[in-house]
């Protein structure tokens, strides 16, 4: 029984580190393009109400632009949408939206595109599950 | 002797001189001229958020926009480590474009030419934002504008 289980123990053991080499092999086969050196972003969109009849979208633009964190920024009067990506490390979704309300004195809503059917082709892996592998692969990469 | 020795290395200066004006009169590639990848980079958020205000461009976006407002950013990361690695590759950056061809990712989209326009419209704003000149973004937008067969109507 004991031998059994050393023995079971041993080829796990063989097998999770043939995985572990061939997995680094595979990551290393190339350089990492250079999207694997830039920093991840997150994005934020609201629906400001009332945006039509602003006249300083550049500004508010402007200031949001300025926060700690914001990489890009665009307010569309037509459609009343504020979208903003930032570096989640260093912001987050709340405190941007919450800036947008308090500097545009608007009511600002999280933007809704429910209803809207998608079309294209989608894949049947969730993306997150091959972009966690692809993140995988990365770390391992050593050119 | 010393008159052969001086004669070769004014030989070797002129000749290293010359080599060093080719180098110098070699033009830079556009990927260097917009700025390498942190440029780019900075271009391709903006556009994307341009792209996620843009009206016109909700029904093309849905699947990217839906994700995001619940908190999953794989579709927005996927979409802009293609879009850094495309622009980078098209400019002659060290980028190597990994994603589907153009007429596989937009299959079944049926992109019209009013959205590609607004598509070109909003890629336009992102480099006048970051002052980016006639120039440049002609060449860019020539290359990118060769792929509009491969997109819209597919």
């Amino acid at each position: 029984m004991k031998k059994g289980l050393i023995k079971f123990a041993k080829i796990s053991l063989y097998s999770f580190a043939l995985l572990f080499i061939a997995l680094v092999v595979y990551a290393n086969l190339e350089p990492a393009p250079m999207h694997a050196h830039v920093k991840p972003i997150d994005m934020t969109i609201v629906k400001v109400s009332g945006l039509q009849k602003t006249t300083n979208a550049t500004s508010i633009q402007s200031k949001i632009s300025e926060l700690p964190g914001v990489t890009a920024c665009t307010v569309n009067p037509t459609s009343e949408l504020v979208s903003v990506t930032f570096d989640p490390d260093q912001t987050d979704a709340a405190k941007i939206n919450s800036f947008v309300g308090k500097y545009t004195e608007k009511s600002v809503s999280k933007a809704s595109f429910a209803g809207i059917e998608a079309s294209g082709p989608q894949c049947p892996v969730p993306l997150s599950y091959i972009m966690a592998f692809e993140r995988m692969k990365y770390a391992l990469c050593f050119r | 002797m010393k008159k052969a020795f001086l004669s070769v290395s004014v030989a070797l200066v002129f000749i290293m001189s010359s080599c060093k004006k080719e180098e110098e009169a070699a033009p830079k590639s556009l990927y260097d001229r917009l700025g390498g990848v942190s440029a780019i980079s900075a271009v391709v958020d903006q556009f994307i958020t341009n792209v996620a205000a843009d009206p016109n461009m909700v029904r093309t976006f849905t699947p990217l926009l839906q994700e995001v407002q619940k908190g999953n950013t794989a579709r927005l990361t996927a979409l802009r480590n293609n879009l850094i690695d495309q622009i980078g590759q098209a400019s002659g950056g060290p980028q190597k474009y990994t994603g589907k061809d153009m007429v596989t990712a937009h299959k079944g989209m049926k992109i019209t030419d009013t959205e590609f326009n607004s598509l070109v419209n909003d890629l336009v704003a992102a480099l006048n934002k970051f002052n980016v000149p006639a120039t440049e973004q002609n060449e860019l937008l020539g290359v990118l504008g060769g792929l509009k067969g491969q997109i819209v109507g597919q």
